[in-house]
């Protein structure tokens, strides 16, 4: 065994949740294996991670246990050994690709800093490792990315410097904390598959810990599952894929979304939005200057019927976000039409348009950021309704009656959006959607940032609301799965254009276009669930 | 855009910003009650009709305001400030005189505040809520809340007068006549108190900034990913959580050097520093109003400039932001 964890326990700070981070969790990574370790988010897993590296948040200590690597006990190293173990013995990727890396230092510097923290080379030695290395994890122009500050390069990108980075000094052990969470399916494909191909060809023990049982089967030579801090069960990826022997197991498995959704069962509702050769152009520059324009949006045409969900699809930088902005008029489209029950909205005055905005409600990705975090949530849900007029007493009764619907209870009036968890967040921006008894609901991403189980309790709930609203609804997605579980229709969109639209199951088993091929093809697990 | 046209695109801006100052204070000079022949009337203990007569024809001061506004602005075009009442001596060759000693206060004290302040800030962020930390915090707030000139009149009374350590007033010792090197470090010697005393205010400013800005930087995530690659902590701290911290800081020390450019006029004063704060005083005294608004277009060209360098400089130290 290259790593052996052995009954390693770690306590929370008072006033925490629970007592224990970790609760007495063992696990072997053998040398040349991919163990996975899966589990909803405050399930310890990252924790226990975290404690291989040294590297526990203040107020975090292990308690007990051992941590065995190469036969030495990394919990008894001296803070100054274990500062040289990390990036040599043992590296780490992190979720969000985006925060990662230093924005104020270029690229190369970054990785070299590592490599000269352990060895004595050069700067100039050190470069010339950079380039090989940055070719090695995919990346073309390695010596020009060498002086690129991270915001000029995409989170794929940024993924594959840090990977380059990991594997600067050729470590033994790589930590892959939740790498592919913060990124579209297409580019999680992409650096699944490299990760598992610098696996194979250095031989190294991969730690990777993930949310999402598509990623593992695709992944994991062994898995474990974490719930509140302790292992609940741990073997081969196939048994535990085909016999999970806790239940909580086989509720994690089937939460990951497998596409099911029926054509629209009620009869055609009739068209409630129509788009029309919608254009939407961003310009660069200000007053003295223009620096080159960007069609976002290229002359896109769509029909929502009453009742529907229809599915945008597409990866970041598709269009398909400035899409819905431009129908619900948050953006102005530059040219085409957004006809809404007859009339063009794109085109209306703000006086004429008031009245219309509260039937075309939005529900945002970013459930930290959409809710105003010194509001109160009774605030926050009447205050659509309150401002188109309303009396206080009805809007508060019907407020009672919309957080029964989205599930949560009364008392959640008083509080403060931190005081809920993510998933219980988008319920609240659901809710606050609601209030204004909408008829089209438009949904950025409601539910990538939520873990697998709570992605498929929300999605359920979007769709039981469409059902008891009557409501249309533009789900906007970079997932094909959760697309397929919701949506009646699909449209995939690439560079501002639609590539093609269906019936959702028309367009999974036979698809038009080659990209629609690769969007599936990317689903992780596929065929393995 | 590149950074030449940038440039210049601000230096139009600059020009128009002195335009809208001069006219601003033209007017408002005017607001106040009596004029220089007052003053001088004054000091010559006499006053008829006609020789008031006399003198305001002799400054142009009879004519209507909008003509002696249309001269003064074809004057000011042409890099001429006009001649002072009480000096009687070009406008802008007094200013000149006067300003590197200012440049020079300011300059020191700005430095001098930041290092302070930056150094006690990240030893305050060290450890958040520790006694350091207390100690830091409430030091630096005692200094700013302190009145400058009492602050000032207590440092010549301690360091000048019980101690006899450093000399109290002027820029340099009367009469000395000394040179190159010894006049510099004569010229420093003086500089000490009237510097530290505007250095100590500014520095709180610093230390809050630097403090909260290095905590917050520490808990982003390419700390962690620094922390796993295994550098030193110092390093940890030094290239990625000062690095970032000291971005807001560019902002706000360039905001500070405009500030202080007209802030130092108290400290000038209390030290008699033969700056253009001193300078200042004595144009509102002696209703020398060609000097004063001298003072504000010079003044207000230099917070113009300062701002241009912030900019720039904030652009040299955060990559992602672009001049434009």
């Amino acid at each position: 065994m290259l790593v052996s964890i052995q009954g390693l326990t770690a306590a929370l700070p008072p006033g925490a949740d629970r007592p224990l981070a970790i609760d007495d969790v063992s696990l072997d990574i053998a040398a040349n294996e991919i163990v996975c370790i899966v589990g909803e988010s405050g399930s310890g897993k990252s924790m226990t991670a975290h404690a291989v590296m040294g590297l526990l948040p203040r107020g975090v200590a292990v308690t007990g246990g051992r941590i065995l690597f190469d036969g030495a006990d990394l919990l008894q190293d001296s803070p100054e050994a274990m500062r040289k173990r990390r990036g040599r013995d043992i590296a780490m990727i992190f979720q969000d690709p985006m925060t990662a890396l230093n924005p104020v230092v270029a690229i190369g510097r970054q990785v070299t800093e590592q490599i000269r923290a352990h060895r004595a080379i050069s700067e100039r030695e050190a470069r010339q490792q950079v380039v090989d290395l940055l070719s090695q994890v995919g990346l073309n122009d390695a010596v020009v990315l060498l002086s690129a500050y991270p915001h000029q390069l995409s989170g794929g990108q940024r993924q594959r410097v840090m990977i380059a980075m990991a594997l600067s000094l050729s470590p033994r052990l790589l930590i892959a904390d939740e790498p592919t969470t913060a990124l579209d399916v297409t580019t999680q494909a992409q650096i699944l598959k490299l990760i598992k191909k610098i696996q194979t060809e250095r031989q190294m023990s991969v730690l990777f810990i993930t949310h999402d049982f598509g990623v593992v089967a695709d992944m994991a030579d062994r898995v474990a599952v974490m719930r509140l801090g302790q292992v609940l069960e741990n073997g081969v990826v196939a048994q535990i894929l085909e016999r999970p022997a806790h239940s909580y197991t086989r509720a994690l498995i089937a939460a990951v979304p497998k596409g099911a959704c029926a054509p629209l069962d009620s009869a055609e509702g009739g068209p409630l939005v129509e788009v029309r050769g919608l254009s939407k152009t961003f310009r660069r520059g200000g007053l003295f200057s223009s620096r080159g324009a960007v069609t976002v949006v290229d002359d896109v045409s769509l029909t929502l019927n009453r009742g529907e969900t229809l599915g945008i699809v597409g990866e970041s930088g598709s269009g398909k976000s400035t899409l819905a902005r431009c129908v619900i008029r948050l953006l102005e489209p530059d040219s085409g039409a957004v006809l809404f029950d007859g009339a063009d909205i794109a085109k209306m005055k703000s006086g004429q348009l008031r009245p219309l905005r509260r039937r075309i409600q939005m529900v945002f990705q970013d459930h930290h950021s959409s809710l105003n975090p010194r509001q109160r949530i009774g605030d926050i849900i009447t205050a659509g309704p309150r401002a188109y007029g309303e009396n206080k007493a009805a809007v508060l009764a019907r407020a009672a009656d919309i957080l029964g619907l989205v599930g949560l209870n009364l008392e959640s009036l008083d509080r403060f959006p931190h005081e809920f968890s993510g998933g219980q967040r988008q319920r609240i921006g659901l809710a606050r959607a609601l209030m204004l008894r909408p008829d089209v609901l438009i949904a950025d991403e409601p539910v990538s940032a939520l873990d697998v189980t709570v992605q498929a309790q929300v999605l359920k709930l979007l769709d039981d609301v469409r059902r008891k609203m009557n409501l249309a609804m533009l789900f906007i997605t970079h997932d094909m799965r959760v697309a397929a579980e919701v949506c009646h229709r699909v449209m995939v969109m690439r560079n501002g254009k639609v590539l093609e639209s269906g019936p959702t199951h028309t367009l999974f088993s036979a698809p038009a276009s080659d990209y629609t091929k690769s969007l599936l093809a990317a689903i992780p697990g596929r065929g393995r669930l | 855009m590149n950074r030449l046209h940038y440039i210049g695109k601000r230096l139009v801006m600059t020009a128009l910003v002195t335009f809208a100052v001069i006219l601003l204070s033209f007017f408002m000079i005017r607001l106040a009650p009596g004029d220089a022949a007052t003053v001088m009337a004054g000091q010559a203990g006499f006053a008829d009709e006609a020789f008031m007569k006399t003198l305001r024809a002799e400054y142009g001061l009879d004519q209507p305001l909008p003509v002696q506004l249309w001269k003064y602005l074809g004057a000011v075009a042409q890099g001429d400030l006009g001649s002072s009442y009480v000096r009687r001596q070009p406008v802008l060759a007094v200013i000149l005189e006067r300003l590197p000693n200012t440049l020079l206060l300011d300059a020191f004290a700005l430095v001098a505040a930041i290092a302070g302040g930056v150094w006690l800030g990240g030893i305050a962020a060290q450890r958040p809520g520790s006694a350091g930390d207390g100690v830091v915090t409430t030091l630096s707030m005692l200094f700013y809340a302190i009145p400058q000139f009492w602050l000032g009149m207590m440092a010549v009374l301690v360091f000048a007068v019980w101690l006899n350590w450093l000399p109290p007033f002027g820029i340099e010792t009367m009469g000395a006549d000394n040179t190159g090197l010894a006049r510099a470090g004569d010229v420093a010697l003086h500089m000490i108190l009237p510097g530290t005393t505007l250095a100590l205010y500014y520095m709180a400013s610093y230390v809050r900034l630097t403090r909260v800005a290095m905590i917050e930087v520490a808990e982003q995530d390419f700390v962690k990913t620094a922390r796993a690659k295994g550098i030193s902590e110092r390093q940890v701290v030094r290239r990625h959580i000062l690095r970032n911290a000291l971005i807001p800081l560019v902002t706000y020390a360039g905001l500070q050097a405009s500030i202080l450019v007209g802030g130092s006029v108290l400290v000038e004063n209390v030290f008699s520093w033969p700056g253009v704060g001193t300078l200042a005083y004595e144009a509102v005294t002696g209703r020398d109003n060609p000097l004063l608004l001298g003072i504000f277009i010079v003044t207000s060209v230099l917070v113009s400039l300062f701002n241009l360098v912030t900019d720039i400089a904030y652009s040299l130290v955060d990559p992602r932001v672009e001049l434009g």
